[in-house]
């Protein structure tokens, strides 16, 4: 599948700086000290700008400049990242279980992702993670979940 | 002064920071040599390990892991045509037919020896001019401050690759991350979304891990090339670098090393600027015989001097004004920062100890890197055929568990899985990661400086003109962006080339 870059990071670009936009009055309260000008706002408004306008000199070299770079997609790859992000969400919410069963089922899975059937590299890879356990709860006296 | 020094001496020799500087320098040789992986994501990964320990060998080992990763870099370029980093993409040109030629081993001796000159020139620049250029600069005000912040920031013009715009865009989203949490100046909160954990802000370390570390792993997955490094030939006696080799490249590497220097001393510059233009410069010099491109060994050791030679000096703008120069300085900022040291002008009066021990420690490292590439670089070889699949499983484990420990808490794991994924993304549209790094460091200096100096000057902006250094770094600012495209077009135009000739 093939996408325009800079005609995706525009589009990309210019959504972001709008929700900015919308979002900054929910999520920052008003300044009433002095400020001369420059409030706990301006920042973030100053980015949303920035992103609007960085957003439309994209598209604009993408449409009417005709600065592109075509890319293309493997969907197959993409398949497999996208399926390995969703396993790294699972982990996130396993994580506040337990980091030892958590991070041992992440290192496991990260290895059957790359396609290695070595049994050594699991036996590796959960050692590692025990050693780290143990390393941070009862070396480094780190209050592991 | 003579009794900082007498402290800094007395920090910095013990057994604890020899173990721990070689430690450093070994993994960033290994972090080096893999294609792939390199020293910022050395230092990334293990960061937040050195949070259990004292200041100066934590910090020695970080900076350990920069000069060894740069060296490190130089094997893969040289064994199998492949870069390990950045850095070592000129050394390849003339190490790489080095190695055809088979002298291999020759090839690296002169890298390593170029690399420890280079090294060391760089270190004692550091250690010698980054005192002086504090005592300058300890006199600056808010306005200062935030003209460096801009000037700074406007490094984003050379780390941004092809196109500046998407460079801002990713600057923007750092400069937004560092803004949430409590508004340090109104107190107000900001981008909570009512999640109490958000108030203390985003942590830097945990968007680093995510934006260099599981993006790249994401990568990973992917990948199915099996890289393959040459094993050194057994021993093989006219294979290695002699007296005459050294005395006949001494000049060229002389010469790259303060190229180096110098150039590792400008913000947004770096090592691989310096190796191609040093590289350039040795071939311009080039005497009858001397074939360029053909395994000629002052193609080695000029690049090699200037991209050890860039390490060090890169600390200068960092240590005394806060501007990390480029994206391992910028992390290697966050590990001062979170050990304790404010890094800036006020650095050296207020941390004159440890930071003249991590400085003189810098050129110890320099030495001890030459010994380690002298005696473990067979060893160094091996490692690097660790199959990539295995690398990768345990390098995301380390980096969750490294997650957690920035402050015990889950909430960093999520912020650097969260980013992960947002940094792979970004990846597929060509969004450059390190502007990302520099907006989050140099965002709020730049912010609090602006507000404290319209509050100096009752709301006037002219406050920027009328002091004359800050209106110096504004000019510096507008001097740079220029310089530094140009520079990038002609280093991307030099590696086309070279390329196009490779092919």
């Amino acid at each position: 599948m093939k996408y325009r870059s800079n005609l995706v990071s525009g589009i990309v670009s210019l959504i972001l700086g709008i929700v900015c936009i919308l979002v900054i009055p929910c999520q920052i309260g008003e300044d009433y000290s002095v400020t001369y000008g420059i409030t706990s706002k301006t920042v973030p408004y100053a980015v949303a700008v920035l992103w609007i306008v960085c957003g439309l000199v994209l598209m604009f070299q993408s449409l009417i400049m005709k600065k592109e770079e075509v890319k293309v997609l493997d969907v197959r790859k993409e398949v497999k990242a996208a399926g390995y992000m969703a396993v790294l969400l699972a982990y996130a919410i396993l994580f506040r279980k337990s980091f030892l069963l958590s991070t041992a089922f992440l290192g496991v899975v990260t290895l059957a992702f790359t396609g290695t059937k070595r049994k050594s590299f699991y036996a590796i890879v959960l050692v590692i993670v025990a050693v780290l356990y143990v390393l941070f709860a009862k070396v480094l006296h780190v209050q592991m979940p | 002064m003579g009794q900082v020094i007498a402290a800094a001496l007395a920090n910095l020799f013990t057994v604890q920071n020899l173990i721990f500087t070689n430690i450093g320098i070994f993994i960033g040789i290994i972090f080096g040599a893999i294609p792939g992986m390199n020293g910022n994501l050395a230092i990334t990964v293990l960061l937040p390990f050195t949070f259990q320990m004292d200041t100066v060998p934590a910090l020695l080992m970080l900076t350990a892991i920069f000069f060894g990763s740069n060296f490190g870099g130089s094997i893969s370029a040289i064994l199998i045509n492949t870069p390990g980093t950045n850095a070592a993409a000129a050394t390849l040109i003339d190490g790489y037919p080095m190695c055809k030629k088979g002298q291999p081993q020759r090839a690296l001796d002169m890298a390593l020896v170029a690399s420890a000159t280079g090294g060391l020139i760089s270190a004692f620049c550091l250690l010698f001019f980054a005192p002086q250029i504090s005592k300058i600069a300890i006199t600056f005000g808010s306005p200062e401050y935030f003209a460096l912040a801009i000037f700074g920031l406007s490094v984003i013009a050379s780390v941004s690759g092809k196109s500046l715009v998407k460079g801002l865009i990713s600057g923007g989203l750092g400069i937004l991350l560092a803004t949430a949490g409590i508004d340090s100046v109104s107190g107000l909160t900001r981008f909570t979304f009512g999640n109490l954990r958000l108030y203390n802000g985003i942590k830097m370390l945990a968007v680093l891990l995510g934006v260099y570390a599981i993006a790249q792993m994401i990568g990973r997955l992917n990948r199915t090339e099996e890289v393959v490094v040459s094993e050194l030939k057994e021993i093989d006696k006219e294979d290695h670098i002699t007296i005459k080799d050294v005395k006949k490249t001494m000049p060229t590497m002389l010469k790259s090393s303060f190229i180096g220097a110098f150039i590792g001393a400008i913000p947004g510059t770096g090592g691989a600027i310096a190796s191609f233009l040093a590289y350039n410069e040795a071939k311009r010099c080039a005497k009858p015989g001397e074939e360029f491109g053909k395994g000629e060994i002052k193609g080695v050791a000029a690049p090699e001097s200037a991209n050890n030679g860039a390490t060090a000096a890169t600390l200068i703008p960092l240590l005394t004004l806060g501007i990390p120069g480029d994206v391992v300085a910028a992390t290697l900022l966050g590990a001062f920062t979170m050990h304790g040291l404010v890094v800036g002008p006020k650095l050296f009066s207020s941390s004159g100890p440890v930071v003249y021990a991590v400085l003189i420690g810098c050129v110890i490292s320099q030495l001890l890197m030459f010994f380690q590439g002298k005696y473990l670089l067979k060893v160094f070889v091996r490692i690097t055929h660790i199959p990539q699949d295995l690398l990768t499983a345990i390098l995301v484990v380390v980096c969750c568990a490294g997650a957690f420990a920035i402050g015990s808490s889950e909430m960093d794991v999520y912020v650097m899985l969260f980013f992960g994924g947002v940094a792979y993304l970004m990846q597929k549209v060509d969004f450059p990661p390190v502007p990302i790094v520099l907006g989050m460091v140099l965002g709020p200096t730049a912010e609090a400086n602006l507000r404290n100096s319209l509050v100096m000057s009752g709301g006037s902006w002219s406050i920027f003109v009328r002091r004359p250094v800050c209106l110096a770094f504004i000019i510096l600012t507008f001097v740079l962006i220029v310089l530094l495209k140009k520079g990038d077009t002609k280093q991307r135009k030099a590696t086309d080339r070279f390329m196009k000739e490779e092919e």
